[in-house]
Parts: C-alpha cells; structure tokens; sequence
C-alpha cells in the first residue's frame, strides 16, 4: 500500500490516494505517481518467540541433567 | 423467511482503506460510506521571535443505501491524508497538505452506473511569522452524490503575535451526526503566548481554545466541545467523562489505544466517545471514538494519533514540536516553536469506505 498523486493529462495533480500499484496502473495508466510507502504504525511489536533460539545451549543442559539421574540409577 | 428475516440478507460492514474494485456477490440492499481523508496542520518554528500555524480541515462524508445487483462492480478510491508539514530552518514555514478525495463509483445495473460519490479532502492549514497576522484553518472537505453528505470540521485559526507560538486544533472529520467539529483557535488579545488548542470531534463539537499563555486545551468529545484554555476534554455522547470510553463503558481510546469504532455494523453511527484532554508533559491521550485529541506540548510519540474521525491537537512549545497525527479523516493540528526546531506537524487521517449489506 502506498501513496500515490493522481495527474490529470496536463500532469497537474488532481488527487492523492492510498493504493496498490496494480490499482493505479489499471484505473490512471501513466498518470500517477508514487509519493511513499505507507508506514503502519500502531503499538510496539511483541518480539516473535523462536522456538529454536539457543538449542544448542539446551540440549547440553539436559545432558547433563541426564548424565545426573544415570549416576544417581548405577549409584 | 422467517419472522426475523432470511439470516443471510445482512452482513456487518466491510472497511477499504485502500483503493480497489469489489463485486457484489448478493443481489440486496447496500449501505456505501465514503470518508474523505483529512488535511494536516502547518508547521514553524523562528528562534526568539515564533509563530503561528492554523490546524488542517477534517475530511468530509458521504452515505448511500442503494439496491445492487449480483456481479454489479463498485470502484473505491481512497484519499490519502495530507502529508506532514516540516520546519528546520528558523522563520522558513511550511503550510500544512490537502487530505485526498474517497470516491465511490460502479458498473452493472443501472442503480450502480448511477453511482458518483465524492467525499473531498480538507484543505491544509497554513503558518505565519508576522506579528497580528490571522491564518484561518483549512476548511473541511465537501461531500456530494449520496443522501447523506456532511462537511468535515474547519481547523482552528491562529493569530500571531510576535514571541508567541501559536498552534490550532485540525478539524473532525463529517459523519452521520453531522459536519465535523472545528478545531480549536489560538489567539490572544494581546499578550504573545506559547500555547496549543484542540482538535475538533464529530457531530460539531469542536476543540478547545486557547487565548493564554502555556496552555493545552482538550479535544472535542462527541457530546460536548473541549473546554477553553484548560486540558478539559469535551464529554462523549451520553455526556461520559471517562478516558477513552464509548457509551457503553468500554475504553475504545485512551493512552496508546485509537482507530477504533463503537460497532461494525453501521460503524460510522458507532462513535460515541469523549475528547482527549491536553497534555503538557508526555504524548498526546487520544480521546475515544470519534473525539479530537487535545493540544500538546513539545514532541510526541508516534502513537498519539487521534482517534477515528477526531482532529488532533496542535503543539506549541520553546523546543522541537510535533503535533499528532490522525488515523482516520481528521485534520491534524499545527505545530510551532519559538526557540529550536523542527516543528512538523501530524500527517491527516487517510479516508475509508466501508460497505455493508443491509437487506
């Protein structure tokens, strides 16, 4: 989604409106032009959760949990 | 059908924030709302001498109900809403951006070829560094080709004098309760002031103004106008006081929380809410659905917009300023410093269309 200046066939611009770029090449071929992307902004992001993240780390601390309860069984 | 209807024959409304096609998929009776987008504010700032900025004018709307047939198509433009205005360089302004026309047109049956819903744009505030010079508020768009056309809120004026900073309030965008509420003015008798007005509501109500020194003046609520020279907010529709809420209690604004309506059926019936009041330290509060968000004081965050059909407050301070912006048809307020910039004001509300099968 983005901003868009709509020309009128003088190149004078007579509107600007929110669209898509497929929009404005189908409804105003060759009589538009780009003005900017549309930020969205609304509350912070929650950071994503990554369920992978640190892997390694935990797979070596459940070797040696498990190394722990081995000892503990053969005694 | 049964005593209630056949249950297929209504839907709740469907939102269009950018421009597209939409084909009818029912042969039925159709609600089409189109809102036009908000202007922004003007924005300077000029070391030790100051300025003034009036607010943008709030976008206007208008409404059909329409029988449509199966396979009809209904083209939707959407207005975009005035750009931010940007002041760095002492004493060089910047008037604020026209918010752009929502239109809505079809093809098919001759009911939809017969389509030519305009909602215009505001128009743009504009600045000045001369001493006892008015700048009027951008007027509020104009609608046409629906049955129900409403004229979206004037920004507030403003009057400089010179060591003041003068910032109005943007305009309410138009809506079924009527045309928009003005944004508020800033101007004093004859003492410069560094000072912030209201943005303006739906339904008429406008924002606060302010004619003394250092104050910030709450929005317009749905029910009542912000209050003068006070952080006061205007009162919601059934005359609720509490931050944020609509008239069936439920907070909808408030501190982080906007661009919300009450309902999704027939949502631009349901904005009920209070104004935002003024704040001097910290980001703007907006007000709840439908109400303007209240003037301000030195740079905000870029949550504070204004909340649905509400204007923003203006923002005046002796440092950078930075008004709010708005999320959906509301002009934003201007923006002025009268020591270091920049000063920029809020970019308005984009405009919307929503359609919503009735019967």
């Amino acid at each position: 989604m983005a901003n868009y200046e709509i020309l009128d066939a003088k190149g004078k611009a007579i509107n600007t409106i929110v669209a898509e770029q497929v929009f404005v090449e189908t409804h105003y071929p060759g009589r538009h032009k780009l003005l900017k992307e549309v930020i969205v902004t609304s509350e912070p992001l929650a950071q994503p959760i990554d369920p992978i993240k640190d892997l390694a780390l935990k797979v070596e601390s459940l070797k040696v949990i498990l190394l722990s309860i081995q000892a503990k069984i053969v005694g | 059908m049964g005593k209630f209807g056949s249950p297929e024959s209504r839907n709740i409304a469907m939102f269009f924030p950018s421009s597209t096609t939409y084909t009818i998929p029912y042969t039925g009776k159709y609600r089409l709302s189109g809102l036009g987008a908000g202007a922004s504010g003007a924005a300077i700032f000029t070391t030790t001498s100051g300025g003034a900025a009036s607010g943008g004018g709030g976008g206007s709307f208008s409404e059909i109900e329409v029988d449509l047939v199966v396979a009809d198509i209904l083209t939707l433009v959407i207005g975009a809403g005035g750009a931010a205005a940007t002041s760095s360089v002492s004493g060089t302004g910047s008037d604020g951006t026209n918010g752009g026309e929502t239109t809505i047109h079809g093809s098919g049956s001759a009911a939809a070829v017969a389509l030519n819903m305009h909602a215009g744009g505001g128009v743009k505030g504009l600045f000045t560094v001369t001493n006892s010079e008015n700048k009027a508020g951008g007027v509020g768009g104009t609608a046409t080709g629906g049955t129900l056309n409403t004229t979206g809120g004037a920004g507030g004026a403003a009057t400089h004098l010179t060591n003041g900073a003068e910032a109005a309030g943007g305009g309410g965008a138009g809506n079924p309760y009527g045309t928009g509420g003005a944004g508020g003015s800033a101007i004093a008798a004859s003492t410069a002031i560094i000072s912030a007005a209201g943005g303006g509501a739906i339904g008429g109500f406008r924002g606060g103004n302010v004619t003394a020194t250092n104050k910030q003046a709450g929005g317009g609520g749905t029910g009542g106008n912000g209050v003068d020279d006070v952080p006061t907010a205007g009162i919601g529709r059934a005359g609720q006081t509490a931050v944020g809420r609509s008239i069936d209690s439920i907070a909808r604004g408030g501190s982080g929380i906007f661009s919300f309506f009450d309902s999704l059926v027939d949502p631009f019936r349901g904005l009920t809410g209070p104004g935002g009041v003024g704040v001097e330290t910290g980001s703007p509060i907006p007000g709840g659905t439908g109400g303007g968000s209240g003037g301000t004081k030195g740079v905000v965050a870029v949550t504070g917009t204004s909340n649905t059909c509400g204007g923003s407050g203006g923002n005046s301070v002796n440092a950078a300023a930075t008004s709010a912006s708005c999320s959906l048809g509301g002009g934003s307020g201007g923006a002025t410093s009268v020591e270091t910039g920049p000063a920029i004001s809020g970019v308005g509300g984009n405009g919307l269309c929503t359609i919503e099968r009735i019967g």
